[in-house]
């Protein structure tokens, strides 16, 4: 129950400090409970405030995510809020009466007013502190995509069971559903393994790690105390993997050593080194 | 292939819709509903046959294939009940028409400022649905919908194989998640029309959602501002910025809507609890249990009870108590009217 609270009170938090809306929506609320005499729409101003009031302590919140189930994180709760509609309602409400109340010699100041509204809403919004270019994924599928294409065009018709780096092994699924990965994305996006009880064998994890050592380091040797790339890539075709993409970046040497272990002569494709294995 | 997969969404949803409120209100349905009401009560009613079609298939242990023939054969038999039930109440709904457009004949001509307010709103809505279109930014931590149709339809079966690895479960996953429809609507649209997976769900279906969400914020403008168009303009202008500068957040209105349409729980935020809200203000109790059904179909809730079940629980409550409220206060005015 004190991991509940402490997640609501957390993910209160962070809820309101990436963008204003929070700030905006209390302030729509205020405007409307306390500058205005017209009670319209009394039920969705006063379930709107329930909700909010809920949504933020602690103790209300933590039930909320109870009952949303613990598969979702904090923010979900505030799905109960009408957030967007109480904004729009409350700006809409404030420059429509304001706009009413002036006459046509004051134009200037009805511009002003709309211009210093939108401003409001503009910069407890986005503007320069978007949260989504830290999460949004830009989309590469483009890259994968044409990997994938020619994995496929020269395997002929033969099923094909792929490591790769982080980036092709991302989008492959995406690009062909026919390919098989020796571990899916869930391997690095851990919120992916609530979609499964499968978990991964220690073998794939120490494949996994190898190929993001060499990624950076571009060595065979990459890792600590884990399998040799030579090794790896034995355990990979053991787990039944028959194509292999080493990163863009890995050392000659490297890619001569393991050509010699495996006999198998490497191939370029898109600037990485492709293995058929057998 | 991707404009016609948009005309026949809004086709189907239209004679779905039509049909849905038909059955639902019958001689009533004129009566403060909307052609978005219709549209909307179209894209649910979609939402529950695939439903139908999935879980079938997926108890029965049938194929994808199977599941795609017996969704076109229930939407087959959904559009011509939905049609024979629009034929036979037309000529009422033809009546009902002309009264509204007399109605609307006599209200005020469009003034310059509510123009140029539904223009800013048409021109933000064109402006969101290119930024989908080009597709720069897809939200793709913690969801693999894409791998999943790709899974459904490269191997003609639902669930058999883990979708991040195309190897088969060892385990498996949670039935509630299993039962859930979404990959199976977005498998279906591929096989029918020839599109491949990151198209329909990247592209095609987050322009649907968006679209379907301002059909909703509309009705929440007809229900708050009945009387006002420009105040309806407003309020779509803003709540069109609104999505556009709310993009800052996972877990946002407009983040769902610019850069993961697909999700159940953006459908669910953007489309359904609008659309839910516009329905108890409304008092549309019928439609309003279409919603709680469509989001017990595409998200994960506590046993079927979602947030439109538990919104729609709380607005009832406070509907009750504040009509409790008025009939007391309006007791006691009539005594001290009758004292006086």
């Amino acid at each position: 129950m004190w991991e509940l609270l402490s997640n609501a009170w957390k993910g209160w938090l962070e809820y309101t400090t990436h963008g204003k809306f929070a700030a905006l929506l209390l302030a729509v609320l205020l405007f409307l409970w306390l500058c205005r005499r017209e009670r319209e729409h009394r039920l969705l101003v006063f379930y709107t405030t329930l909700m909010t009031i809920l949504c933020i302590f602690p103790v209300s919140a933590a039930v909320l995510m109870l009952y949303q189930t613990k598969f979702y994180d904090y923010q979900w709760i505030w799905n109960l809020v009408p957030v967007t509609v109480m904004i729009a309602f409350g700006a809409t409400v404030f420059l429509t009466e304001y706009w009413e109340s002036y006459h046509k010699k004051q134009g200037l100041n009805k511009w002003a007013v709309t211009f210093l509204v939108l401003a409001a809403i503009l910069l407890c919004g986005s503007v320069g502190n978007a949260k989504w270019e830290e999460q949004a994924v830009l989309s590469k599928s483009g890259e994968a995509a044409s990997v994938v294409e020619a994995l496929k065009a020269s395997g002929e018709g033969e099923e094909i069971c792929l490591w790769a780096p982080h980036e092709i092994m991302e989008y492959a699924r995406a690009a062909d559903g026919s390919v098989k990965l020796l571990y899916g994305r869930n391997m690095w996006d851990k919120a992916l393994n609530a979609y499964s009880y499968d978990t991964y064998s220690q073998e794939r994890v120490d494949c996994y790690q190898w190929m993001e050592a060499a990624e950076e380091t571009g060595e065979l040797a990459s890792g600590k105390e884990q399998l040799s790339g030579e090794e790896c890539v034995r355990t990979a075709m053991k787990l039944g993997v028959n194509r292999l993409l080493l990163p863009k970046n890995m050392q000659q040497e490297a890619v001569e050593q393991l050509e010699n272990a495996l006999g198998v002569q490497a191939r370029e494709l898109a600037g990485y080194y492709y293995f058929v294995l057998q | 292939m991707v404009l016609l997969l948009y005309i026949s969404a809004a086709a189907g949803f239209a004679l779905l819709g039509g049909g849905a409120i038909g059955i639902l209100y019958g001689r009533r349905s004129g009566k403060n509903l909307h052609w978005e009401d219709s549209l909307l009560a179209g894209y649910f009613m979609c939402i529950g046959l695939t439903e139908a079609a999935h879980l079938a298939a997926l108890f029965l242990h049938r194929s994808f294939s199977d599941c795609v023939k017996l969704f076109m054969l229930l939407f087959a038999a959904a559009v011509a009940v939905s049609l024979a039930l629009i034929v036979r109440q037309s000529r009422r709904r033809r009546v009902m028409l002309q009264e509204h457009s007399r109605g609307e004949k006599g209200e005020l001509p469009w003034t310059r400022a509510e123009r140029f307010a539904f223009l800013v709103f048409f021109l933000l809505v064109l402006l969101q649905i290119v930024m989908i279109a080009m597709k720069q930014y897809v939200q793709l931590r913690g969801d693999m919908t894409v791998e999943t149709v790709n899974s459904f339809l490269s191997t003609n079966a639902i669930y058999q194989v883990n979708p991040l690895t195309g190897q088969p479960y060892e385990l498996g996953m949670p039935s509630r998640l299993k039962i859930l429809c979404l990959p199976t609507l977005y498998g279906i649209l591929c096989r029918c029309f020839g599109l491949s997976a990151m198209q329909v769900v990247w592209q095609v279906i987050p322009v649907i959602t968006l679209i379907l969400s301002y059909l909703a914020y509309s009705l929440l403008a007809r229900t708050l501002f009945p009387k006002s168009r420009l105040k309806r303009g407003c309020f779509l202008t803003v709540a069109a910025i609104l999505f556009m500068v709310g993009d800052y957040m996972y877990g946002m209105d407009g983040f769902g809507l610019l850069h993961g349409g697909f999700y159940g729980v953006t459908i669910r935020g953007a489309v359904l609890l609008p659309y839910m809200l516009s329905l108890v203000l409304r008092n549309k109790w019928r439609l309003a249990i279409l919603c709680i059904l469509a989001e017990a179909c595409i998200v994960w809730t506590l046993y079927g009870l979602g947030v439109s079940a538990l919104m729609a629980v709380v607005l009832l409550g406070l509907k009750l108590l504040g009509r409790n409220i008025q009939k007391r206060k309006g007791g006691k005015e009539e005594i001290v009217c009758g004292n006086s």
